[in-house]
């Protein structure tokens, strides 16, 4: 088994990134490299589903910060469902939910992008 | 005369870095146990490894697993930090991690030969400038720092020495976050 893979579907304008296994120093390029692609094919509406996600090292939080910036200037936003307790309470440690909002399922995730809500709000 | 070497400074240096090893370990004798020494090439591959055997040790030390869970982030972070940092980047050396369970400590060292890193040379971490300036270096450290007790570096012998230690507590007792 690979220590991680990301899969992606698109519902509608939002995309949804599904890494499964672990993101540290080592396979942190992958999770980069889904983000970027996200980017460059001007999707800015992005759900990363975390319940395949075991734990996430700095690396990967640092590809999040690396990439948030652009996502929000071009008015999209990068929102994370379902973290399982220990990807939780990394984001705990740091603050991170100051910084991502974060939703218990993937339908609430999405539905957060709806118009009524304002993209990247 | 036949003279224990010193764990940290008896060994004897080598101008050029040592032939990428092969992942071993071995159990020190007459040391509180459970302690390990794990000798690690230089590669971010073998840092899933790290994390494992660290929650296992840190379980074995009798932390809940939670706690352990944090504590082998805090090791891998220390550990990306020596090849990322120390080593940067170098895949033919190696890393040593020395796990010792000492009474009320668990205490977790990592050895390298590479370059010495200066912690007060790492930013401190504001979450604002990491999304104005796209700064996303510090976390690492911060996250060490977050999760153990006790977080220093010294140089001895020509060698890194990190030392990571959690104090233990009672179970139900751990504060929130740590």
């Amino acid at each position: 088994m690979s220590e991680l893979t990301v899969e992606s579907r698109d519902v509608g304008d939002v995309v949804l990134l599904y890494p499964k296994g672990f993101i540290n120093a080592h396979t942190v390029r992958l999770f980069e490299g889904a983000l970027q692609k996200a980017i460059s094919l001007k999707q800015f509406k992005i759900v990363v589903n975390c319940a395949g996600l075991s734990y996430i090292a700095s690396a990967g939080l640092g590809a999040m910060m690396g990439a948030i910036e652009e996502i929000r200037s071009n008015g999209g936003d990068l929102r994370l469902a379902s973290l399982n307790e220990t990807v939780q309470n990394i984001f705990d440690i740091l603050g991170f939910n100051h910084l991502y909002r974060t939703y218990a399922s993937e339908a609430e995730a999405i539905a957060s992008f709806g118009p009524a809500h304002g993209a990247g709000a | 005369m036949v003279r224990a070497p010193d764990r940290v400074s008896g060994r004897e240096e080598s101008r050029r870095p040592p032939p990428a090893p092969s992942p071993a370990a071995r159990v020190p004798r007459g040391r509180n146990k459970p302690s390990l020494i794990l000798s690690l090439p230089s590669e971010t591959a073998y840092l899933g490894l790290v994390r494992e055997v660290t929650k296992k040790m840190a379980e074995v030390g009798g932390f809940a697993e939670p706690v352990a869970e944090r504590l082998s982030l805090a090791v891998d972070e220390a550990a990306t930090n020596v090849l990322e940092h120390a080593y940067k980047g170098a895949t033919d050396r190696e890393v040593e991690l020395r796990f010792e369970d000492r009474g009320p400590d668990f205490r977790v060292e990592l050895v390298d030969t590479g370059q010495m890193m200066d912690p007060r040379a790492v930013p401190q971490v504001d979450l604002d400038k990491f999304v104005t300036e796209r700064r996303t270096g510090g976390l690492g450290m911060h996250l060490m720092e977050k999760i153990m007790d006790s977080v220093t570096f010294r140089r001895s012998a020509r060698r890194n020495v990190c030392a990571l230690v959690k104090h233990k507590t009672p179970l139900g007792e751990e504060p929130p976050g740590r």
